[in-house]
């Protein structure tokens, strides 16, 4: 053993458990923890308990929130008819940032893995479902990762609610990313950008 | 000495916020366990990421034989195909994945299958190009239990010894597969108690046997046949087989919804 106190071996193990932070930047943090003011230290505490006790999943989409329903689903503003679904709450972030999008969204938890035993059970893909049937809703935007199993999980989504009349399922668009320049797409990107062309004029 | 050849990625898994560890099936090499570092960044060498099932030609270097660490490193990796159909079709991307874990789970580590690995390749290429899927899957499997050595015999029973084979009994009676004992039992023979069995047809035994061409029928119930003796064979349950049953039945749902009354009934998935 190192011969640290039992207090510190605690933090400097439950540091190191998080991504990113290998055993010596564990060790650093936690001396950086001890020398630091009580206060500054006592507030890292709060944060984190504030995080766990008080931030949940919002009972309709699943994002991230203090309040049941969230901001976004509780905006009489927001059109509650067109509900773009995504994988994890980072993905909702990122479509929000662009100011584009004034739809509710659906946070389905993860993606389907069926090589890793991950199956639709385990994603909020039936209360999804629930919605759409309940909550008159006019669009389903897919807009999971586009590798092969968010495509794969948007194909499910997909086929789950074709035939329901009255939705459209759309899924987000993809190729060249804008600003881009074709001798640096690879394959994949090419492939996706010539089936998803879009007409002209 | 850093190695190149065609490779298929059965597997990725993210290592940190830029690596993943990636599964290749390779040609010549068979599976192996490939670090590839900074692949996530947007510039990264890789040109982007490395998915699921992409084929590309992947430079690499193994392990030393007596390092501790069982992992290689992949150096460069060059897509040099894709295939939209498994992002747009639900039944093409079910069987792709069927077919990938068949090869992650019936070959071993560093151990070398060309003919298999030609015929996932075949595979994906034949799915792309519009061709039945469910037909093509079940030719897939059947060329990898003949590559492999874990064709069945179909010709003898399991229990008896007796000759099971076209002619041996009315065509009509199907016979029982055990798959506890990787075998046929013949009409006079009955499985142990509680021995789990499948029913197969003379048609799928006769596939088998004489190398035929496979029908729309019996390719669905071959892919059945070969997920439950492949689960057998491994001692565990395939985890795409309920992907893959899912797709079949909403493609089923699909065609006949899309079926005209007056029209003909070949569920040719
Ligand atoms: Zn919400
Ligand atoms: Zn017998």
């Amino acid at each position: 053993m190192s011969g640290y106190t039992q207090t510190m071996e605690r933090l400097i193990a439950e540091l190191g458990r998080l991504p990113g932070i290998g055993a010596r930047s564990a060790e650093r943090i936690a001396f950086h923890l001890l020398k630091a003011k009580t206060d500054d230290a006592m507030r890292l505490a709060d944060a984190i308990r504030d995080l766990k006790t008080r931030t949940r999943h919002c009972s309709r989409c699943y994002n991230l929130t203090e309040a049941d329903p969230c901001p976004i689903c509780s905006d009489p503003a927001r059109d509650a008819r067109t509900i773009c679904v995504v994988e994890q709450p980072k993905d909702l972030m990122n479509i929000e940032s662009t100011g584009t999008f004034r739809g509710v969204y659906h946070v389905l938890m993860g993606h389907l893995a069926p090589l890793e035993g991950v199956e639709p059970a385990d994603l909020t893909i039936d209360p999804l479902l629930r919605r759409v049937e309940s909550e008159g809703v006019r669009e389903v935007i897919l807009g999971t990762n586009p590798t092969i199993e968010g495509d794969g999980t948007a194909l499910l989504i997909a086929s789950l609610l074709a035939g329901r009349e009255g939705v459209q399922v759309t899924r987000l668009a993809r190729g060249l990313p804008s600003g881009s320049q074709l001798e640096y797409a690879n394959k994949s990107m090419l492939a996706d950008a010539i089936s998803g062309r879009q007409k002209m004029g | 000495m850093p190695i190149s050849e065609l490779a298929i990625c059965l597997r990725r898994s993210d290592y940190s916020e830029t690596s993943l560890v990636v599964r290749m099936m390779t040609r010549e090499h068979g599976q192996a366990s490939l670090m590839a570092k900074g692949v996530k960044r947007p510039k990264s060498r890789f040109g982007g990421s490395i998915d699921l099932l992409s084929v590309g030609q992947a430079v690499y270097s193994l392990p030393r034989e007596n390092s501790v660490s069982t992992m290689g490193l992949l150096m460069s990796w060059d897509q040099t195909e894709a295939y939209p159909c498994l992002r747009t079709d639900l039944l093409r991307h079910a069987v792709a994945l069927t077919a990938a874990e068949l090869l992650a789970r019936l070959t071993e580590e560093l151990d070398p299958h060309p003919a298999s690995f030609d015929a996932m390749i075949r595979l994906l290429r034949e799915l792309q190009g519009g061709e039945p899927p469910v037909r093509r899957l079940a030719e897939f499997g059947r060329a990898l239990l003949t590559d492999i050595g874990l064709t069945p015999d179909f010709q003898t029973c399991a229990h008896c010894g007796q000759p099971t084979g076209p002619g041996e009994f009315p065509a009509a009676r199907g016979l029982l597969f055990a798959g506890p004992r990787s075998g046929v039992l013949c009409p006079r023979c009955q499985p142990g108690p509680g021995e789990s069995t499948v029913a197969i047809s003379r048609n799928l035994q006769q596939f088998f046997i004489e190398n035929t061409q496979i029908t729309g029928r019996l390719a669905l119930e071959f892919v059945r046949w070969l997920v439950y003796y492949v689960q057998h064979q491994i001692g565990r349950e395939l985890n795409s087989a309920a992907t893959l049953e899912r797709a079949i039945a909403a493609a089923l749902i699909a065609h006949a919804r899309s079926a005209q009354p007056t029209d003909s009934h070949d569920n040719d998935k």
